[in-house]
Order: C-alpha cells, then structure tokens, then sequence
C-alpha cells in the first residue's frame, strides 16, 4: 500500500507553471541559465509530444532543438499570462506539423517501422511499452496521453493544445489507457516482450 | 497494472527516451541578444554633441601634427563633417566623416551599440576600416545573425549627389562583408538630406534619423502602424514589414506609394525566426478546409507580414468557395489569431451576430438535426445543453440531451447545419449472465455501418474487436470514411447478444 502511494504522489508531480514562466521572463533578458532550467523542466514532455505526432525518434529530435530555440529568440514577446504549457505546446506541435509536412512531401513514410528497434539503447520495458503505444493507439490517443502523462497536463489544458473539446479529450484518454491496458496484459501473459 | 502504474511507466520510459540536446541548443543561441530595452534607456543617451566643442577639444591636442601637414590645408577642413554615416542593425551607430572619408567622431546611440565600440577607437580611422571593424564586431558577437540578417546604412549629405555616392559604395563594401561570413546578409541603404523630415521623429523616440526615415516608410506602406509601436523592432523587423507589406493597406489608405527617401535595397531580410509564409499560407487552407475550401479553388492569395499588439503576425487573404478569407496566424508560434469570412452562406466577423438569418441556423433547427441524426423524436428527448459556443471563427452548436436511457453529445456547424461530432451512450442495463455471441462480428459491422449511412465499401480502416464492458460481451467497430458529408473517425460498442448499439462516437477533426 505504501509504495503504491508513493507511485502516486509521483506521477502526480506536475510541472511547476509559475516556474516555467519565470523561465520565460528572464530568457527574455538573454538569460541562458533559465534556458538550461526551463529545458531540464520541460524537455521530455516536449519530446514525447513531437514523437507521438512524428512517431520517429531523429525526427522528434530535430523538433526539440527548433523549439527550444525559437522560445529563446522570441522570448521577449511572450506575454504573461500564469500558463505558459499551451505557448510553449504550440511551438512544438508546428514543428512537428510541419516536419510531416516535408516527410510527406519527400514522400518518406516509416510508419511501418517499430519505433524503437532491437538496437535501441533503451531498457526493454521501456522499448516494449513506447512501441506498443505508437502502434496501438490512434494519433489523437497518442497526443493526449504524453500530455497527460509525461506533460502532466490537465485535461482542459489538452483540450487547448489539441482543439479538442474537454468531453472528448476524457473519453479518448480512458479508451486510450484502457487499450494499452489491456495490449500490455495481454502481451505479459502469452509470454511476448 | 492499475492506471496510475501504467501512466507513470509512460512517464519514465519517455523521460529514458529523451535525448539531451542541450548542448547543441545552447550552441545555437549565439553569444549576444538584440534585446528590446525600455526607451527610457535609450532616451537617456544624448544624440548630438554641439560640433564646434568637439572640434576645437580634439584640435587643441592634434594642432602640431596638423599645421604640419600641408595636404589638408589647415586643421579647419580636416576637422569639417562632411557626412554622417549611421549604422542600424539594432545597435545603432552614428559616426562623423570628413571630405577624406576619415573618420571624425563614432557615437553609440544605444546601449547595444556601446557594446560593439566598446575598447575601439575609430577616430582618424579610415571609414571603410571602421565600417569593417563595426561589422565585424557585430557579426561575432551574434547582432547580425541568421534569424536577423538586415543591416540600415544611411548618409546624411546636404549634397544628395556625394551622398549616394558614398552610400551605393558603402552598400557594396557591407555587402562584400557579408558575403565572406555565414549570414546571408540583406542591406537597406539611404541617402538623406536636411529636408527628410525625420530628425524630429528620431529626437522624440532617441532613434537614429536613419531608423526614424526608414519606419515612416514602413508607415507609408501600412497606414495603421504608428511609430510609437515600430520604434523598438530591429531593423530585420521592419525589413520583413517593409518586404511583405499588403499593397492593399496602402492603396486603401489613401497612402502615395512614393518613397520621400531614396531607401535601396539588396538581399533578403531573414525570416527563420518565424515559421514562414509558405506555412502561414497552409495553416490558413487547411482552417479553411472546414468550409469546404480546397486548395485548388483558392483565388487570389496573398500572404503579407504586419506587426500587431506587439508581436509579428502573417496576414492570409483569399477567395474561395464563393467567400473572401482573411486570416491572422502569429508569425512565430503558427496560431490562427483571427478568421473572418465574408459573403457565402454566412457574415461573420468575430463578433456574435445579432440574427442568424437566411440559410445560417438557428438553435431549433441544430436541434432538429441532432434528433434526426440520432433517431429521436423531440417528444422523447430531454435536452440538457443547447449553446452557441465560437471557436476560432467557427461557430457551432454544442447540444446534449437525454432520450430512452440513452445519453447524446452533438456538435453542429451553425452556418452549414453539418454534424461536426456526435456521441451516444446507452445506459441500458442489458441481460446480465447471457453468453454465447448471439451476433457475429460481421453483423455488428453491418450494423455500425448502416447507423453511420455508409457501405464497407465507402468505409476504410474496418476494425471489429470482442470485448468486455461493464459485465457484458460486446464488439468495438471501429473505421474512418475519407470523403463526402459522412466523413470522420468512428467508433462503435454493440451487445454482442442483441446487436443493440450501446455507444457511438464519431470525430470529423483530423
């Protein structure tokens, strides 16, 4: 009971909104130690986001760098408003929009491909569980769940980013986890990894 | 696995995922900012030192040298400005020059510019030296960079034709700078003379008079701009305005389109900053693609830059579908700040219409297509919410109401009637303890699809899944329909024992 608690208290642990901004403000005045900070903060939510639209890792990347620096350049513009998550959200989700754009242009289309392969570095859980969600889940799924998940984003603040409406964004995110569910368990039990 | 378990696995695992990349993006940043500074900074440096006191303090020590060199004829006419050259990148730089092109005095007229002529001494320098030397220095300490490449040169000569001169062979000098470093450089160049009238505007905002001639041009060109607003952009800044002003604005305004100054122009100001005109332009068609809008029967486009409430925004227009379109999309971060439409079925503005008139629909009738739409009779159904909510521009009426056990959840286009989205969940209780499918998977697609008003053929992506909800075997269909008025993702949960539809969603976003 205690651990599971604990688990709890974790993966309730939020991005700190107020932190994040302050980041911002002073990014603005060329600060590149509240760079540093705000991407320690912040930068698997945003690499999780851009993979679960791009589904390739050097892709997501890429999408990483170009954020970051575009926040920092146009720091000085932001206006403050207690919530920086859906600006600095729609920074990456432009990116990656137009990353696919270009893929699809180039007429590149490695959807097919497990995400993570044999060679990855990753730990095997970890590779099991990445390549399931991106292949069991719907693109819409895959958005809400790192940003439920990894961003700590609250629904409505989904909802913003994505431009789905709140009833929607709770009834896809349930289904979503209800299917990597059930994905994971079955897999556990025919003995697959 | 219980969901919290599951939800922090996700967690770790993408935090193990995530490369650092934070090397390379500090790397990237460059070393300076052109920052925006408070004007009150700026106005605190003084513009023009009286001429006379600064001649006469520098000739009392140069008096020996000078009487000695019989080539200038006297200190008098070494020490006589014959043109002031500035430099505006942001840093803003104002340097005298004599007849010889020698350097006389170099000013920094802002902090950012005290920076770069920090520890250099120009004076007596040749000009094209000290135009090196600045360029340089901004060069390497990131002013002039791949995201702002624009630099402003401008000579003040009451003779015009010495002053082009200097200026065209000053342009060609930067210009050749630019070329041998990594920026791709864009020179605006002018020549100005005591009649330009800008000095009045530069003294009030504590700019130099080229930065203050080259915004009344930018007002020329977009009316509604005000200096108070173009005062603090960088030169790249209003570059791109000026590069991607709306001729429109201009004509409208009744404006002359003919320059006071004689601004030149070479290369390109850079736009990377942003996300470009070509994605300004998409993000604008695909929005409009809920109109029925394709790109091929989009007319007269026009994409231009203006600067809004403080920030640098993409202006869209076209025609198409019989409607004009006019969007605003925020140049750095892509999002559609404003969509107006005019002409077609509906007349909207961004503000809530008085009357939704015509073929535009009103909140009875969206309520008549969602009943239809879900096989109810307005008699049987207990309507919960029926509101008129905007979103972007796009007006819809979202609609929830009760009908025989039953919950629905309707979205419906409001100038067009369409069912935009639509939801049901039966709260039927079912026959607990009955096993054995009394319907097969491929009747429960049947069914799914004859709800939906399509065929499998017009039908895509066909998934039909066993499941178990809430005590009860039931079958998931699950397809999308690309084209036509059915179009969207859906997703359907029938009783496996009575082929009754328990619940159906279906999204037409992307």
């Amino acid at each position: 009971m205690f651990i599971c608690s604990a688990m709890a208290m974790e993966s309730r642990r939020n991005l700190n909104r107020e932190e994040v901004e302050d980041c911002i403000l002073q990014m603005a005045q060329g600060d590149k130690d509240a760079l540093a900070r705000i991407y320690e903060m912040t930068h698997a939510a945003v690499y999780g986001f851009s993979l679960s639209i791009l589904r390739n890792a050097q892709d997501a990347e890429d999408v990483l760098q170009e954020t970051y620096l575009q926040l920092y350049h146009h720091a000085p513009a932001y206006r403050p408003n207690g919530n920086p998550m859906p600006y600095l959200f729609t920074i990456a989700k432009n990116f990656s929009l137009m990353k696919l754009r270009d893929r699809k242009k180039a007429q590149q289309m490695p959807e097919d491909d497990l995400l993570y392969g044999e060679d990855s570095t990753l730990p095997a859980e970890d590779r099991h569980l990445l390549n399931t969600l991106m292949q069991v889940l719907s693109e819409e799924e895959r958005q809400i769940v790192m940003l439920h998940c990894v961003a700590g984003f609250k629904h409505r603040e989904i909802g913003q980013v994505t431009g789905l409406p709140l009833s929607t964004v709770l009834s896809k995110y349930h289904r979503a986890i209800g299917k990597l569910r059930k994905q994971l368990e079955e897999g556990e039990s025919s003995g697959a990894l | 696995m219980e969901r919290y378990e599951l939800e922090l696995k996700i967690k770790r695992a993408v935090e193990h995922a995530t490369p650092d990349v934070l090397e390379q993006i500090l790397s990237r940043c460059g070393e300076a900012r052109d920052t925006v500074f408070l004007t009150d900074e700026i106005r605190a440096t003084p513009k023009r030192k009286p001429r006379s006191h600064l001649f006469l303090a520098a000739a009392a020590a140069l008096v020996l040298v000078i009487g000695g060199a019989a080539g200038y004829g006297g200190y008098q006419q070494y020490f006589a400005v014959d043109s002031i050259v500035e430099l505006d990148v942001n840093p803003s730089i104002e340097l005298e020059v004599n007849r010889r092109e020698r350097v006389l005095s170099a000013q920094a007229l802002n902090p950012d510019a005290e920076a770069i002529l920090d520890g250099m001494d120009l004076k007596n320098t040749d000009l094209q030296v000290a135009m090196n030397a600045i360029i340089g220095s901004m060069l390497k300490n990131g002013y002039i960079n791949d995201l702002s490449n624009s630099v402003l040169i401008t000579v003040e000569n009451d003779d015009l034709a010495r002053g082009s001169d200097l200026q065209q062979r000053l342009t060609e000098e930067v210009s050749a700078m630019l070329e041998t470093s990594s920026v791709q450089g864009a020179v605006l160049s002018q020549t100005l003379d005591q009649n330009t009238g800008a000095s009045e505007l530069a003294r009030q905002y504590g700019i130099s008079e080229g930065k203050a001639a080259l915004i009344q041009e930018v007002i020329s060109l977009n009316p509604l701009s005000t200096a108070e607003e173009l005062k603090d952009l960088s030169i790249n800044e209003l570059n791109l305005l000026l590069s991607y002003s709306n001729p429109q604005d201009a004509a409208q305004s009744g404006g002359t389109g003919e320059s006071r100054s004689s601004l030149t122009s070479t290369g390109a100001a850079s736009d990377k900053a942003y996300i470009g005109l070509e994605s300004a332009r998409q993000l604008a068609y695909e929005d409009a693609a809920a109109y029925g809008v394709q790109e091929s029967g989009i007319l007269g486009a026009e994409v231009s830059m203006d600067w809004e409430d403080g920030r640098m925004v993409y202006e869209v227009e076209f025609y198409a579908a019989g409607m004009e379109f006019d969007y605003e999309i925020d140049a750095t971060t892509g999002q559609i700040l404003s969509a107006e439409r005019e002409g077609g079925e509906y007349e909207g503005s961004g503000q809530p219409p008085a009357s939704l008139s015509g073929s535009a629909v009103s909140a009875e009738q969206a309520l008549a297509i969602a009943f239809d739409h879900a096989g109810v009779s307005a008699g049987q159904a207990q309507v919960v919410k029926n509101e008129l909510d905007e979103d972007d521009g796009v007006y819809r009426y979202e609609i929830e109401f009760y009908a025989a056990d039953a919950e629905y959840e309707y979205e419906i286009d409001a100038a067009t009637g369409a069912v935009l989205k639509s939801a049901g969940e039966s709260h039927f209780q079912g026959q607990q303890g009955q096993s054995g499918a009394a319907v097969t998977g491929q009747e429960a697609q049947s069914i799914a699809l004859a709800h939906a008003g399509v065929t499998a053929g017009e039908a895509g992506m066909i998934q039909v899944e066993r499941d178990r909800d809430d005590g009860r075997e039931i079958y998931e269909v699950e397809f999308e329909v690309r084209q036509g008025s059915a179009a969207g993702e859906y997703d359907y949960k029938i009783d496996a024992a009575t082929g009754a539809i328990l619940e159906f969603d279906r999204d037409t976003d992307d």
